[in-house]
């Protein structure tokens, strides 16, 4: 079954975030809203947003499936 | 009393595992029953099956003492990463497993290069990365007898006895076969990675409750490492290599099998996203925050339990304890009927020239478990220091499976030349660079051995690709893998004969 585009395009986002050096490199500090070092804001907004896309995806497909049947 | 506390706490884990193993044991009626559980079971147990297997024990001793000593460059997303790999495998993999009977990952690289060379060279790598981990697994089992003592074994005595009680632990492993690990693993991954999370989040409070802040920490354990450091791209390798190397892992890539449909394996993925964000980050928050305690940083590989006994003593550090127990125990059962699996299926089963029938299998699989839990038993009560180099070395040589895993799956690309030959060029970088380099190449920016592997390897598979001609036959026999065709490639066949 083809992911919708927008899957996709998510799941490249998640991957260029996830290893991108400048990314990586940039977090350095403490976050001024939350008082958290920034390489935690990213680190736990990046496994946010993975995990966030692959349970869209499963139900993406899964509504996609159900609409098919 | 403490001791029969922690001792207790671990004793009756064991039990509780051993029933429900009692109480669900089915004879298995053939090798892919044996294998892969008849292909037969839904998203939860798959998912807790994954994490079983890819976060055993050692991420609550050497993940956590890592973070504890270097910061956040010991953060990693690969478990998160993989989970959408095996999303986007899931359609491909299960559906070429149950067309074609697939049970270990070599299996399917035959399938797809039609080559019994690739069957054998990806089994190597297979079975010599998963060795040295199951001793280091054995040996974690060593760690948490050894902090459950509370001192009164020493630490030789506490990983022998951690030792015998995982061979005891192997005989329903054996005897079970797949479907006992993934029932198993239910119980333990629930232990291991929602318990383990609760107790994670307790022992943050408490800490902050006690004192800790992050903002007293070194800046260097809160940044990673940047372009004016030796090993810039230290960090992006630590991501890239074990996310790459997550799916090659024999006994990870087999969950994909396992389940009872497509449906399922994407369900697991979609359960482990949560859970996975929810225990890998807050695991590093904790080793994080407790970075500055004199106690943790004396022993950082032990701080999971200094802090459980810190923050509540005997019956803290028990919980702790079981943690680690379960956690260890999911990943070794794997390991060991990966290896036992892939020896009677990928090498002794394509070596012979008579096929194995599915008796022969299920037989010379438990006779390769039972050898293998021995010779792991052996080494793990050795002083052996070296060990855990030569388990990130086997990391490095394993990631090599994954360009013609990958390539092979994703893509039409490739032929076995490439494959093979790729492969052992990438093994052979790996070896030469490892003697000097063994964490990082400084000339390389901070890229492991395994990362300059993967380019040779990488270089040698697209050369191939690009100066051998694909035969017609060839052509035809990848548009019907592929699904572009209904007729059954004649020469596959002959590769999976042995299978049906």
């Amino acid at each position: 079954m083809r992911l919708p585009p927008v899957v996709k395009l998510w799941f490249f986002a998640d991957v260029l975030l996830a290893l991108w050096p400048q990314a990586h490199w940039s977090m350095r500090g403490f976050d001024p809203a939350f008082g958290l070092p920034l390489a935690l804001v990213y680190a736990y907004g990046t496994g946010a947003f993975i995990a966030l896309s692959v349970i869209v995806a499963y139900l993406s497909q899964r509504k996609t499936r159900g609409a098919a049947d | 009393m403490a001791l029969l506390v922690t001792y207790g706490a671990l004793a009756l884990f064991f039990a509780i595992v051993v029933f429900i193993l009692q109480r669900s044991y089915v004879a298995d009626r053939n090798f892919t029953d044996f294998a892969v559980a008849g292909r037969s079971f839904g998203g939860f147990y798959q998912a807790m099956a994954f994490l079983n297997t890819g976060l055993p024990g050692f991420v609550f001793l050497g993940t956590f003492g890592f973070i504890a000593r270097e910061g956040v460059v010991g953060i990693g997303f690969s478990t998160l990463l993989a989970a959408i790999v095996m999303y986007l495998m899931a359609d491909r993999v299960w559906t070429w497993g149950e067309k074609y009977n697939l049970r270990t990952q070599p299996d399917l690289m035959a399938l797809r290069f039609d080559s019994n060379a690739v069957r054998l060279v990806a089994a190597s790598l297979g079975i010599f990365g998963l060795m040295p981990w199951m001793v280091l697994g054995m040996q974690s089992l060593g760690a948490v007898f050894y902090a459950l003592s509370l001192g009164q074994l020493s630490f030789s005595m506490a990983v022998l006895l951690g030792v015998v009680v995982m061979a005891l632990r192997q005989i329903w492993t054996i005897r079970m076969g797949m479907r006992g690990i993934i029932i198993s693993d239910l119980f333990q991954g629930t232990v291991a990675y929602l318990l383990g999370s609760v107790l994670i989040v307790g022992l943050i409070v408490w800490l902050y409750a006690d004192g800790a802040t992050l903002h007293a920490l070194p800046a260097r354990k809160l940044a990673f490492p940047g372009p004016d450091t030796p090993k810039p791209l230290l960090f992006f390798s630590l991501t890239l290599l074990p996310l790459l190397a997550y799916l090659c892992w024999p006994d990870l890539f087999i969950r994909l099998y396992t389940g009872s449909g497509v449906e399922s394996v994407k369900r697991s993925s979609a359960y482990l996203g949560p859970i996975g964000l929810v225990f890998v980050m807050s695991l590093a928050y904790l080793a994080l925050l407790a970075s500055n305690r004199a106690d943790v940083l004396a022993n950082p590989d032990a701080g999971w339990f200094t802090l459980a006994m810190a923050a509540g003593g005997p019956l803290v550090l028990a919980l702790a304890g079981v943690t680690v127990f379960a956690a260890s125990m999911g990943n070794i059962d794997a390991t060991v009927q990966s290896i036992g699996a892939q020896v009677a299926n990928d090498v002794i089963g394509a070596i012979r020239r008579e096929p194995l029938g599915e008796r022969g299998l299920m037989i010379t699989s438990q006779i390769v478990m039972t050898i293998t839990t021995t010779v792991a038993a052996v080494i793990a009560s050795l002083p052996l220091p070296a060990l855990f180099t030569i388990g990130l070395f086997a990391i490095q040589v394993m990631v090599q499976l994954s360009v013609p895993l990958y390539f092979g799956i994703f893509t039409r690309a490739g032929n076995k030349q490439g494959a093979v030959a790729g492969m052992i060029g990438g093994v052979a970088t790996v070896c030469v660079l490892q003697i000097t380099w063994p964490l990082g190449i400084p000339w390389a920016y901070g890229l492991t051995t395994g990362a300059l592997g993967l380019i040779v390897n990488l270089f040698i598979f697209v050369v191939a690709h690009l100066l051998v001609p694909r035969t017609e036959a060839e052509r035809e026999r990848l548009d019907a893998l592929f699904g572009q065709e209904s007729m059954h490639p004649p020469v596959t066949s002959q590769i999976m004969e042995h299978h049906s």
